[in-house]
């Protein structure tokens, strides 16, 4: 009997699932033997794995012989969660639930910082448009900067479903990877000199109205500024007023953790979907790949040089380390972390940290901003 | 391309200028917060 009627798997299997395959494992290896960003890049190497075994019941597929379509779990899944953008803004309540804004009111200024490194989303999507990706792809490519997994996925879905493979794996593969890719760009940018500058910080009590204030008020005004940024903005406000609203601990809880959990698995493994090997294994890929190393590259750049230039019109005593400005991307709190250490290797006495999570808050709102501002603005070129 | 390239480019533009406008607003209302909602017991450290 022929191979392809006993093993029609076997017999469909081509170099470009094996690939695929590969690739899937290495996920799983990055995942747990290096822990980068193991919540989600465990789900998306095995489903990347579950995708691209050949007749793979766990994606739609057509019957040869009537032409139907089978059902599979994975697309269900993509059509019910992702293509409807539930799973991404799920997750949105369960940052907000995770976000303390405290930092951020005791040094609300550093709240810019939070904008300038949000620079490598507009400079890679220009630079996208250059390699031939249309508006939509580029916008799509281009948020891979705000180092922001949901942000890069709810705008990814919307404008390139088929580039959301390439888009996520990049994006959460970078946000494991600042502490590689940022000190680098940092020493370039910084003289030893602006390295060792000392910051003041205050730490002050924060009431609980104005914490169950800010959600509220963030909601409203960029509601009525950008409305399509609402869903973004507004799912990660109503988290933090769970949070902050103190009569909700329960639910706060349950959308930090079990929420938090259950739907980072299932949005792992329904991105998976979006990976098999047709649409993986072609040049693009590895364009969006460089691509987005490039966009926290040039976040890093934004807001470093913002604090630079800041540093011009600032009075000696108000001087900023302008290490900080690279914590105005989203990825909390790898990037104030890593800025603390590097501190501390220029000044062990140089303690950055609390500045550095407050800009680092500020990266947070920024890159939720930037998302809703893509998606108001490519709408209106598109 | 061209156009798409043009149109990046004032997205560019427009979206860091609309992100600074957006976080200065953040800004005044976190001070505005703050003076409506001072904490009573505020302890500099």
């Amino acid at each position: 009997m022929d191979i392809s009627v006993l093993f029609p798997a076997l017999a469909s299997l081509t170099w470009q699932h094996i690939l695929m395959i590969l690739i899937g494992l290495t996920l799983i290896y990055l995942a747990i033997f290096k822990e980068y960003e193991p919540t989600l890049l465990l789900p998306i190497g095995f489903g990347t794995i579950l995708v691209n075994i050949p007749l793979s019941s766990a994606i739609n597929q057509i019957d040869g012989k009537t032409g139907e379509i089978i059902e599979g779990i994975l697309s269900v899944f993509y059509e019910g969660g992702i293509a409807t953008e539930m799973f991404p803004l799920l997750i949105f309540i369960a940052i907000g639930a995770m976000i303390d804004f405290t930092p951020l009111f005791n040094n609300p200024h550093l709240l810019l910082f939070g904008a300038a490194a949000q620079f490598g989303i507009f400079m890679t999507m220009f630079i996208a448009t250059l390699f031939g990706f249309d508006l939509k792809e580029a916008a799509s490519i281009g948020i891979i900067g705000a180092a922001d997994g949901p942000t890069s996925i709810f705008v990814a879905s919307r404008f390139a479903p088929h580039l959301l493979g390439p888009i996520s794996v990049a994006a959460y593969s970078y946000m494991a990877l600042v502490p590689i890719i940022q000190p680098p760009v940092i020493k370039l940018l910084t003289s030893k000199k602006e390295r060792l500058i000392r910051m003041q910080y205050s730490s002050k009590k924060v009431s609980r109205k104005a914490l169950i204030a800010f959600p509220i008020i963030v909601t409203i005004i960029s509601g009525l500024i950008a409305p399509a940024s609402l869903s973004l903005i507004g799912f990660l406000m109503f988290g933090n007023l769970i949070r902050e609203c103190g009569v909700l601990n329960k639910l706060s809880q349950s959308a930090q953790n079990e929420l938090a959990s259950l739907v980072t698995i299932l949005l792992g493994i329904t991105i998976a979907s979006t990976m098999t090997a047709e649409r993986f294994v072609t040049f693009g890929t590895l364009t969006i790949i460089a691509l987005g190393l490039l966009a926290f590259v040039f976040d890093t750049f934004g807001g470093v040089i913002f604090a630079k230039l800041l540093n011009l019109i600032l009075p000696a005593k108000k001087k900023m380390n302008p290490m900080i400005g690279a914590c105005g991307i989203s990825a909390f709190p790898m990037s104030a972390r890593v800025i603390h250490t590097m501190g501390l290797k220029e000044d062990p006495h140089n303690f950055l940290l609390m500045p550095a999570v407050s800009a680092n808050v500020g990266g947070q709102i920024g890159s939720v901003v930037a998302g809703g501002l893509i998606l108001t603005l490519v709408n209106l070129f598109a | 391309m061209i156009n798409n390239v043009e149109a990046a480019l004032e997205i560019g533009a427009i979206g860091i200028t609309g992100i600074f406008i957006f976080m200065l607003i953040f800004y005044a209302a976190i001070k505005l917060i703050l003076k409506l909602f001072p904490e009573k017991e505020n302890k500099e450290e």
